[in-house]
This record gives C-alpha cells, structure tokens and sequence, in this order.
C-alpha cells in the first residue's frame, strides 16, 4: 500500500493506493491528519512507503526521484522561502509521516529536479551575478511530467528521438525542451508565473509593470495577487475562468480571443525551442484527461505544418498513449494521458 | 511630385544627438549638406560633452560647455545660420506614443501630449523636447514634425501585444506590448526589398537591431510588423547590454519582500546593472566579452545568453510566420559583428537557413551584403540602419500629404 501526499494549500491532497483499489481526498495539515488516513485504511501498518510531491526543491534537490532520509529536513527546511505556501506543507507532511513511520521508505519527487542541471544560458538570468547568488535562476517546473514523458518516449520510440519538445496542457500549461534526455530549457522560470499564461496566472509580461503598479500606491501583497491570482484567463476573460471552462465555450467572443493569445503563447515557446534545439524530433503533449485537449493540439499542430509535420487520422481518445503523426511526418507526435498520482505509483512500483 | 526642400533631422540618444540635413532637389536621392554629432550629454557620464560637424568634406570637433541637448541644438542651429543653409522642415524622432500618433506635424495641442508621454522614457523625452523648444524659439517660422520610434508596431495583432492581466489595469494604465526600433525596421524592411528587388507583400522577414545599449528583434511579414522582442518599455525581450531582456516579473516581487530591495534601486538595477553586464562583471560591450571568451568564463556565459535569446526569437517569429524568407542584421553589432551573426545562424539548417562564414567574416558594414550561402533558401543580410533617412522619408510622406 502506498500513500502519496501533494500539497495544495491550504490542503494536502492524498490518494491511498492499494493492487487496484484507489482513494483519494484532501485535509488540512492538523494533529488529526494521521489519524485520518488510519480510518481509511485501518491499520497503519499497511503502508508500505510514502510519497511527497515538492514543487520547488532549489538547489538542493538535484533530482526528479530521492530517497528521503533524516538528513534531508535540514535542506527541505532551507527550501522553504522559494514557494513559502506550498513548500511549507511538503516541509511539515514529511516531518510528520517521517517521525511516525520511520521504517517504511519515503520518496521525495521533486517538480525542479529535472531542470536543475539546465545549461547556464538557460537557467541564468542576465541580472547581476550577485543576484544569482541569492538564489535567482530558472528553476523550471512539471518535472515529474516532463522527466516520464521524456523516459517515456525513450521506450516507445527506442531511437531517433534526440530533440524532444514536451509541452504539458492544463491549469499551468508550460514547455520543456530536452536533447538527448537532458532539459536545455523550459517555460517555468524563477516562478511558475513566468511562461505561459495560466488560469490564474499572468505569464511572460514586461518586468517594469511591477514597478509602475507600485508607483501607484499599490502594495507588493495586492500585487502578487494581482499577478498569481486575478491574471492568465481569469484576468482576460474578467470573471473566474479557467483554460478548461474556456475550451467548453470557445466560440464566444472573448474565450477565443484568449485561446488565441494562449495557442500564440504556446507556438512561440516551440519556436524557440526548434531553434535552440536545432530541430525537433518529436513532440509531446501531456496532461490529466488529454482528449479534452484534442481540438488544441490539432490547432497548434496545424500551425507547425511548415516544418515538415504530418498528422494521421487518429483519434486523441481515453487511450494511455496516442501517435498522432503520420509515417511521413518529419517530426513525430505522442499524446500522454497521465496525472502525478500515476506517474509517482509507478515509480513505487519499479523500485 | 517634385520640389526642393530641405529638412534637419534630429536624433536623440540618452547621451547623444545626432543630426543630419538633408537636402532634395527634384526626383533625385536627397543629398546630405550637413551632418553630426554631439556626445557625452547624460549628466551622470563622467566624459566630457563635445560636438562632431561635418559640412562640405570638412570635419570639425568642438568642446560643449554643457551636458545639455538643448545646448547642442542651440549650437546647430547657430552654424547651420553661418552657413546660410535655410531649414524647410525639421524631424524629431519620438520614442513613445503609447499609440495615440505615428508622424504628426507639432503644434501646441502635439505639445501638451508629448509632455504626458515623458514618464514612459524618462530620459530621452525630456531631452527630446528640449530641443523642440529650442527650435521652436530660434526658428519659429519652420514647422516641426515627429516621428514615432513604436509606430511601425502599430500592426502587431492583438494575441502578439496583450498581456493577460485584467482588464482594468491594462486599460487604466496603457499595458501591452508596444515595441521599439521602429524607425529603424522601416527602414532596413525598405532596404531590403530594393537589395532583393522584391515586393513587400508575401516576404517573411525577422529583422535584428542589435545595438552597443538597446536591442530587439522584429517580425515583418508583408512589410508590416506582427511582432517585436521589446514590450511595454525597453527592458524586456533580448538579453542587452545593461538591460536584463526578458525576466519573470515576480522576481522583483520576491527581491523586494525577501530581500529589502527599493523599487527604484532594483529599476535601476535592472535597466542600467544588468544584461551582458551584470553577468559578465566586467564589460557591457559585447566586444571587450568576445575578446576575453578564452580567458573569462563569465564572458563567455555572457555571450551565450546573448545568442541564446537572440536564436529564441528568431525561432519563436519563424514559427509564427510559419517560415522565413529574410534574415536581416542591423545597427552597430549587428553590421560590424561577424561572431554574433555566426553564432545565431548556427544550426539553423531546420529553417533552411546556413550561413556563408566567409562571406560573414569579409562583409563589409557601409552597404547591404548577402552572407548566405549558395544553397540556403533563406536570405541572410547586413543591412546598416539610417535613421535619420528614415524620419526624413516619415517627414516627406506627411509634407506631400500637406501639400495636397
């Protein structure tokens, strides 16, 4: 039995997996939140190794996948200023689990990991070295998915597939691309702000805004608010919305207004990434539920047709795995249908 | 139509002025029969000011007393009179219109806007209208006219220039991509379409102006800008010589609260600490870096960066114009500096792009030349900007339009 903790504040999301059979729920991070996974299970003793997502593992966490030990609290500790409201949860469940359970093993999967290792004129921004120093770097994001998906393709194609361009749909849709298994630049930077626009989230915008809101009086709280939160769609279509709720009514007026400034987003970053990488062997499109996608990814294949890439007739379904290229095609195209659970229980299961 | 008019031009930089009068007569190519350039304007540089004039083959350099543009205007003015070269016109080069103008003739109403632009360019505007001032004293009778610097993005289509903020800051405070070096892709788009002998319509142009302060790249398709690297203000987009380029906006957020930074020192930072720079430690001229590349490893991370914003670009705007016909190189690196250019167009094969490296290394920097090789379908060209042509052929248009 495996449990995997992932936090989402002011909760922490859980999912219990056992062979088949899956719960899943979320609970605040209170003195009873053991007690409450032992109800659901009975007895404790069941679980046979735990799982934390950390989104933001700084310079310390150099890996997709590590082994926790009691060392580690220390560097998870020092970690926690770099995205204080969720690294906080993942600090503290650990702690908790850790103290409880020290004989089953405990899995850290690292959402940074991947890109730690990112060339320096990728990871760096050209801000004064000073700065650097105080931990300002691209630290990237949706590693877990880009890594699984990179391993992923690895295995299904066996070779030829040296430049890879894996983009993730969903509520922080982002890119990554990666040669010969290794990410040389991705869409997340400092924060999972910067890139493309989110549901909340305002994604690449001119710098010098932050400075002119302030001028006018408005607090730095009120305006990384106004940025993480009130932003991306909710602040294009000006009421709370979400890349799923505009794909469900993409005719109206603004919603494909905004699903043009987002696919834009989207082609430019492939661009980039063709350019950086000196082509593109294969792309990948990846999320939780991808046929909801399908009429996207159509849309932005449609758009890279003058590279040389050919779409088949298949059907972006509820299958795992959808080729969508055709054999003629000079760049090949994979579908994913994955979440995080699923990615992190298969870890589990291989070790 | 056909009639003699001559026309000064002047061109602010931060630290500088340029001015050019140009003189045409009839359906002929304008000549030049005066031209120049002061330095050394800003207050905080520590050189000091001077004039360079060149008139009739000869070439003359005078101490300024003041860092001041409005002074060195006085003084162009002043020679111009000795000189008996009566002004037709004069142009001025705008950096910001925030959209509301491209090439307008100035009266008092112009006037009263452009004073409400000067926060956008805190710098230069000011000193723009100094000079305006000056003129408008010393030479009352000759009407004035600016052209816009972000006027050439004008076309950029909505999902290039929106930021996805709500809606009521963007329209409270103006927020959206604008973009720079207008004038200047004007002018190498034109240039470029006589050198090919072709027309606008149906070429895909990415165009680099890649100057020793600010840089950016442009797309240009059917000779109309539909995106540019620059934004709202001139720091984002590449990485440039003390400007950061393209940053994640909550890094000053995170520095200021985390750290105590102000806004103004980290503004500054940022704008004038930062880019090649801020990395390097050591040069914000990208040729000290290139010099010292086998010897300095943060030279040599600096000059990376520079290429690798640069190739992101150039890919991002191929994608959108789905291909490319044209790449052009302009301003001072991109004209005089073959390791930059041979550094982007490597490994472009994807695009059809290949650089001819001997051809690149020989170009020279006076006139278009193709550096492509035989069997690249994409044309690579150095084109060196003209400016101060550019607003002159702005000023023209709108003369002739007067005329009518």
């Amino acid at each position: 039995m495996i449990l995997l903790l992932n936090p989402r504040p002011p909760f922490i999301q859980w999912q219990i997996s056992d062979n088949n059979k899956i719960i899943e729920g979320k609970s605040m991070l209170g003195p009873d939140f053991i007690s409450i996974i032992i109800e659901k299970i009975g007895n404790i003793r069941k679980i046979n190794g735990i799982g934390y997502v950390l989104y933001n593992g700084g310079e310390k966490f150099k890996s997709t996948l590590q082994i926790l030990d009691s060392n580690s609290l220390k560097d998870l500790e020092a970690c926690i200023n770099l995205l204080p409201e969720y690294n906080k949860l993942t600090y503290e469940a650990i702690s908790i689990w850790m103290e409880r359970m020290p004989w089953v093993k405990h899995l850290l999967f690292c959402d940074t990991g991947f890109f730690t290792n990112l060339p320096e004129e990728a990871s760096l921004y050209a801000v004064p070295n000073i700065l650097a120093k105080k931990g300002v770097r691209r630290y990237g994001g949706y590693g877990i998915y880009h890594h699984y998906a990179c391993e992923f393709a690895d295995n299904f194609f066996k070779s030829n597939c040296n430049k890879i361009i894996s983009v993730y749909i969903g509520k922080n849709t982002n890119i990554a691309a990666i040669k010969d298994g290794i990410p040389v630049d991705t869409t997340i930077g400092f924060t999972p702000i910067e890139g493309i626009l989110s549901d909340r989230g305002c994604g690449d915008i001119d710098p010098t805004i932050v400075f002119q809101l302030h001028s006018t009086g408005i607090a730095f709280k009120e305006i990384n608010n106004i940025l993480t939160d009130k932003s991306g769609f909710t602040g294009l279509l000006g009421k709370d919305s979400s890349l799923n709720k505009v794909l469900k009514n993409k005719n109206g007026k603004n919603e494909s207004k905004a699903l043009k400034i987002f696919i834009y987003n989207i082609l430019k970053y492939i661009g980039a990434y063709i350019s950086i990488l000196g082509g593109v062997d294969l792309i990948i499109f990846s999320g939780n539920n991808i046929k909801e996608f399908k009429g996207l990814i159509i849309e932005i294949c449609n758009n890279l047709i003058f590279t040389g890439l050919v779409l088949n007739d298949n059907d972006i379904g509820n299958e795992k795995v959808s080729v969508i290229s055709d054999v003629a095609s000079k760049i090949n195209l994979l579908c994913l249908n994955i979440n995080r659970w699923e990615i992190m229980n298969n870890k589990f299961l291989n070790m | 139509m056909e009639f003699k008019v001559k026309i000064l031009v002047f061109n602010c930089g931060s630290s500088s002025l340029t001015f050019k009068v140009f003189e045409k007569d009839g359906k002929n190519n304008p000549k030049i029969v005066f031209e120049g350039k002061a330095h050394g304007l800003l207050e905080s540089h520590d050189k000091s000011p001077y004039i360079e004039l060149k008139y009739n083959g000869n070439h003359e350099t005078k101490k300024l007393s003041e860092k001041s543009h409005s002074l060195a205007s006085e003084l162009i003015l002043k020679k111009l009179n000795e000189r008996d070269i009566k002004i037709d016109y004069i142009g001025h080069r705008w950096i910001h219109s925030a959209g509301q103008f491209n090439t307008a003739f100035i009266d008092n109403n112009l006037i009263e806007k452009l004073i409400n632009l000067i926060p956008y360019f805190p710098i230069h505007h000011p000193a723009i209208l100094n000079v305006i001032k000056k003129c408008r004293t010393l030479l009352p009778a000759v009407p004035e006219y600016i052209t816009v610097d972000s006027g050439f993005h004008s076309t950029i289509p909505f999902e290039a220039f929106t930021y996805a903020m709500p809606n009521d800051l963007v329209k409270k405070f103006g927020f959206r991509k604008y973009g720079f070096h207008g004038i200047s892709y004007q002018y190498v788009t034109d240039a470029a379409c006589n050198y090919l002998k072709s027309k606008k319509e149906g070429l895909k142009i990415v165009a680099c102006h890649l100057g020793t302060g600010g840089s950016s790249v442009a797309a240009v398709k059917d000779g109309k800008s539909i995106d540019t690297s620059m934004g709202y203000t001139s720091l984002t987009g590449l990485v440039m010589s003390t400007r950061t380029g393209d940053i994640d906006p909550m890094l000053s957020v995170y520095l200021m609260c985390n750290y105590g930074y102000r806004p103004d020192d980290l503004m500054n930072l940022f704008n004038k600490k930062s880019g090649l720079l801020g990395i390097s430690e050591f040069s914000s001229d990208i040729r000290d870096l290139i010099n010292r590349i086998s010897e300095d490893e943060r030279s040599g991370i600096a000059l990376k960066m520079y290429v690798h914003s640069l190739k992101k670009y150039i890919g991002s705007f191929i994608t959108i114009m789905k291909g490319l016909d044209l790449l052009v190189f302009t301003d001072d690196i991109g004209v005089h500096n073959w390791y930059i250019r041979e550094k982007v167009c490597e490994n472009m094969e994807w695009c059809n792009m290949k650089i001819d490296k001997k051809k690149n290394l020989e170009a020279v920097s006076d006139n278009p030349s193709e550096i492509n090789s035989k069997d690249s379908k994409v044309k690579i060209l150095i084109i060196p900007t003209e400016e101060e042509f550019e607003i002159y052929n702005e000023g023209l248009k709108l003369i002739e339009g007067d005329v009518k």
